[in-house]
């Protein structure tokens, strides 16, 4: 597989520092598993932040904290880990599948014209995550919506314009690109895709003719 | 262990600290039913390993002095801001025979900057004391999970410390790969430089980080020791967005090379 299209430092920088909203943190955490080469930036990243915590003046606690600690240690029980099981083999990356409940076989669509789509519930409030399944030769659905977006291949191909992302790339368009993804002719694309989150309404009336009104 | 929420945390919602929070980011306490310990090294199981003797009672460490320069060095620290003992080989015994005497110097040496940290990204004395606590727990949990081959020590304790205040204050999951996942692509390069693997590694660290412009070098320390993005960042900086990405990249372009070079 060879990745073109990688996380770029400021993601990564967010990610390492723990500031990324979830939903954006799983696009990154699964270009991560298909891509040795953005693991090793995240090992400098988070080599800098362990030598920076090291030069960080101390701050002084109350005077009990070790003994708290120790005691601590001493009364609550030590639960064995419980140990990882984990298939021999699997299409999609971990952390996916355990946020879809299953590997790629097991998963349950929900038609949307040419493509289909899951939607991954994540515990922030700005991102919405789906991952979506796009016809060989279909265009991308909702791709220029005017906010964020990620999007990363986990099988097949797209390509727009000017570029194609395969298996691995990662898509970072910020809303100011305007133009029509499609899905290579060979075979469906399947693809994570976060967005800034829609905005809510609290009518009723407005959430029904929202998507009327393109927002 | 019982969760619940600091009075001050709650004055501070919808202040402009959390001017975006609608919810209730509880802190974990878990010293409601913190024991006398008085006695506890009698009765610890492993007390073949623990020695109450000058270690424990050692002075709290006097508070650190202030240069005129930027760096605020303690008598414990390097020239270059490293820690002098290792870290790692603290950590290992901590796995190998749950050593406490290690675990307690540990403590004393590493855990009043993981409170410093935890103070900057929630900006709450008790929680930042609270959530150093889970930290410690976890190391001492965790200690046979620290692959020396796999980083540097400090690096580990960070990426443990954060996750905690991601759990207990951003009430977020935090997705991460699994390094022996079946669907993981490999490093086709297994040789290629194992970073930070011996201790002369993590002295490249700060030595690169000294050789950064300033400005490059506020910019990481602001990324990871606060709760903003970049773009909060920019704004409060003044700085366009463009200017702090490409700071972030020629910052971290830098530490790579320096790296890198290490092979
Ligand atoms: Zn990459």
């Amino acid at each position: 597989m060879t990745i073109r299209h990688h996380i770029n430092d400021d993601l990564l920088l967010a990610y390492a520092s723990g500031n990324l909203a979830e939903g954006w943190s799983l696009a990154v955490a699964c270009h991560l598993a298909m891509c040795p080469e953005c693991r090793r930036k995240l090992a400098v990243a988070e080599a800098t932040a362990g030598a920076l915590l090291e030069e960080l003046p101390p701050e002084p606690g109350p005077e009990n904290s070790w003994d708290r600690l120790k005691a601590r240690l001493l009364s609550e029980p030590q639960e064995a880990a419980e140990p990882v099981k984990r298939p021999a083999k699997a299409t999609l990356p971990e952390p996916l599948r355990t946020y879809l409940g299953g590997d790629l076989d097991t998963l349950k669509w929900r038609s949307m014209g040419t493509a289909k789509q899951i939607v991954i519930r994540t515990n922030d409030n700005e991102t919405q995550v789906r991952l979506l399944r796009i016809g060989a030769g279909t265009p991308v659905p909702e791709h220029t919506h005017g906010g964020r977006e990620l999007t990363l291949v986990l099988t097949g191909r797209f390509h727009d314009e000017v570029d194609s992302f395969g298996p691995g790339d990662l898509e970072d368009a910020d809303g100011s690109l305007t133009h029509q993804p499609v899905a290579d002719p060979e075979e469906d694309c399947i693809c994570l895709a976060i967005t800034d989150a829609p905005l809510k309404f609290r009518s009723r009336f407005m959430r029904i003719i929202q998507p009327f009104l393109g927002i | 262990m019982q969760i619940r929420v600091p009075e001050d945390f709650r004055s501070l919602q919808g202040s402009y600290f959390w001017p975006k929070r609608n919810f209730v980011a509880p802190v974990i306490h878990g010293f409601d039913r913190a024991v006398d310990c008085g006695m506890t090294l009698a009765i610890y199981p492993l007390t073949g390993k623990c020695n109450d003797g000058a270690a424990m009672m050692r002075p709290q460490r006097a508070a650190p002095r202030k240069d005129k320069t930027r760096q605020v060095m303690t008598t414990d620290q390097n020239q270059d801001g490293s820690l002098p003992n290792d870290l790692s080989t603290k950590l290992v015994a901590i796995a190998a025979s749950a050593d406490m005497v290690a675990f307690e110097a540990l403590f004393r040496e590493f855990s009043p900057r993981i409170r410093a940290y935890l103070l900057k990204m929630t900006r709450d004395a008790q929680a930042s004391e609270d959530l150093m606590q889970e930290t410690m727990i976890a190391i001492w949990r965790k200690a046979g999970q620290f692959d020396p081959a796999r980083g540097h020590a400090s690096a580990w304790i960070y990426t443990i410390a954060r996750n905690i205040w991601i759990d207990a204050w951003r009430r977020q999951r935090r997705p991460v790969f699994d390094p022996d996942d079946p669907a993981l692509v490999a490093d086709p390069e297994p040789d290629a430089p194992k970073l930070m693997e011996a201790k002369e590694n993590s002295a490249a660290v700060h030595a690169a980080l000294k050789n950064l412009p300033k400005e490059q070098v506020e910019l990481i320390k602001l990324s990871f020791f606060d709760e903003a993005s970049h773009s909060t960042i920019a704004e409060r900086l003044g700085l366009p967005i463009g200017t702090v990405k490409s700071r972030i990249r020629l910052a971290f372009g830098r530490l790579r090379t320096a790296l890198e070079d290490l092979k």
